[in-house]
């Protein structure tokens, strides 16, 4: 009986010790005190903590630099197949200058039928200077019909398979014009020449021919449409005592750099070839 | 196989030759790979058939270019018959052959192009024309003969390799 009285005091001592404690803390009594136990459990806390995070990492991290760079190499990829549709987009759109420009052309000359062509090639002489076009006779291209683009006069077909034709540039060194200028009432022949300058001659030593005069085709010889723009001549040669002057002139069409090319249809040159040769 | 080969590489060289190298001129010259072609072709004394991509090569520019049709083939024929008459003569280095053997047979098929264009009755300046003309385009040719001369000669090695094997 008296072991148990014991067992209960010593109880109510230690529980009534424990809520005093409590109280204590709670009433911010044991706050240094606290402080001083608790601050090398704490240190040894983070120390562990320490090395446990840096184990972590140790394992944990390079696994993740392996994630960004798999990241970094997709967004790279990403970015590159952007650029490469820009590229793409940008080159559509110059595509879609020229063919508008060229449609410009096409609807400011309803009289004349025409087959929009692109350049697949270039003539690999270096003498000669022609193009193929990816259009031929499966669309209705025939030998001799005019080629022009919004600029001016490119030349005419000079050679068709089913599905491509060779143009003979107005430049070609075998390619003859016959021109007229356009505020004079002249009439001149335009030749090319193996270097691809365009040389004008047959003009009449009388002619007061103008640098910056305009040449339009005469439709003369049956081989163009009259009125289609050639070039600007850009200067005259007159020689004393000669039956003719001569000069130079420059096509506003840039020949190296031609994408894409109307064929005049409804065109076809008249061949004088039997007459000249009876 | 070595016959499938070439024809192939003429057939890329083609169009390559029309669609890229035709559009890059210097001054008024153009580079021609397919005569380079032909010359890296015919540098191997293993190529016997070398005729086969020689007559393919010279037709399709033939049939292409705006010349008379046997012009690009005589001027093959001629640079392929001058690179197998030369490849015992020159040294043993083929790199160096080939560089010779293009400013010959550069120089060689512009004259021809020059006598043939002559006889359609067109006139060419002989002097501007070799300034303006050749001599850019032996130029683009050097340049351009020796990765196509890599080009061909990995090329054989796969072919006369299995050939050897067999």
């Amino acid at each position: 009986m008296r072991f148990e009285n014991n067992r209960t005091l010593r109880t109510v001592v230690i529980s009534l010790v424990i809520v005093g404690v409590i109280l204590l803390a709670l009433s911010g009594v044991l706050r240094p005190v606290l402080g001083k136990v608790m601050d090398p459990f704490v240190r040894v806390q983070g120390w562990i903590s320490n090395q446990f995070m840096a184990i972590y990492d140790f394992f944990t991290l390079p696994r993740e630099v392996t994630d960004l760079m798999a990241e970094n190499s997709q967004l790279r990829n990403e970015v590159s197949q952007l650029q490469s549709q820009i590229i793409e987009l940008e080159e559509q759109l110059s595509e879609a200058d020229i063919l508008y420009a060229l449609l410009d052309f096409a609807r400011a000359k309803p009289e004349s039928t025409y087959v929009a062509a692109s350049v697949i090639g270039r003539d690999p002489n270096p003498f000669m200077h022609y193009l193929i076009i990816d259009h031929g006779s499966d669309d209705g291209i025939r030998y001799g019909m005019p080629v022009v683009t919004q600029q001016g006069l490119v030349g005419k077909i000079d050679a068709v398979t089913a599905s491509a034709s060779r143009v003979q540039l107005i430049n070609d060194p075998a390619s003859s014009i016959n021109v007229r200028m356009q505020s004079l009432n002249v009439e001149a022949q335009l030749t090319g020449t193996s270097t691809g300058d365009l040389e004008l001659t047959m003009i009449p030593a009388d002619a007061n021919v103008q640098p910056g005069e305009i040449l339009l085709t005469s439709g003369l010889g049956g081989n163009y449409p009259s009125d289609i723009l050639v070039g600007q001549v850009l200067n005259i040669q007159k020689k004393e005592n000669a039956i003719f002057q001569t000069g130079v002139v420059e096509s506003q069409v840039d020949f190296s750099s031609l994408r894409a090319v109307l064929v005049i249809t409804n065109f076809s040159a008249i061949d004088i070839q039997s007459l000249t040769n009876e | 196989m070595d016959i499938f080969l070439s024809s192939l590489l003429v057939l890329v060289f083609t169009s390559l030759q029309l669609s890229v190298v035709s559009r890059i001129p210097l001054n008024h010259g153009k580079a021609d790979i397919l005569l380079l072609f032909v010359i890296a072709w015919c540098l191997n004394r293993q190529a016997r058939k070398y005729y086969i991509p020689v007559l393919l090569a010279g037709g399709l520019i033939s049939f292409i270019s705006s010349l008379p049709f046997p012009t690009a083939i005589i001027s093959y024929l001629v640079a392929a018959l001058l690179t197998r008459a030369l490849i015992s003569r020159l040294w043993e280095m083929p790199v160096f052959s080939m560089l010779l053997l293009t400013i010959i047979a550069t120089f060689f098929q512009h004259l021809l192009y020059i006598v043939i264009i002559q006889f359609q009755g067109i006139t060419i300046p002989l002097l501007p024309s070799l300034q303006a003309i050749t001599l850019p385009s032996i130029f683009l040719n050097i340049i351009l003969a020796f990765p196509i001369f890599l080009i061909v000669q990995d090329a054989q090695k796969f072919v006369y390799q299995e050939v050897e094997n067999d």
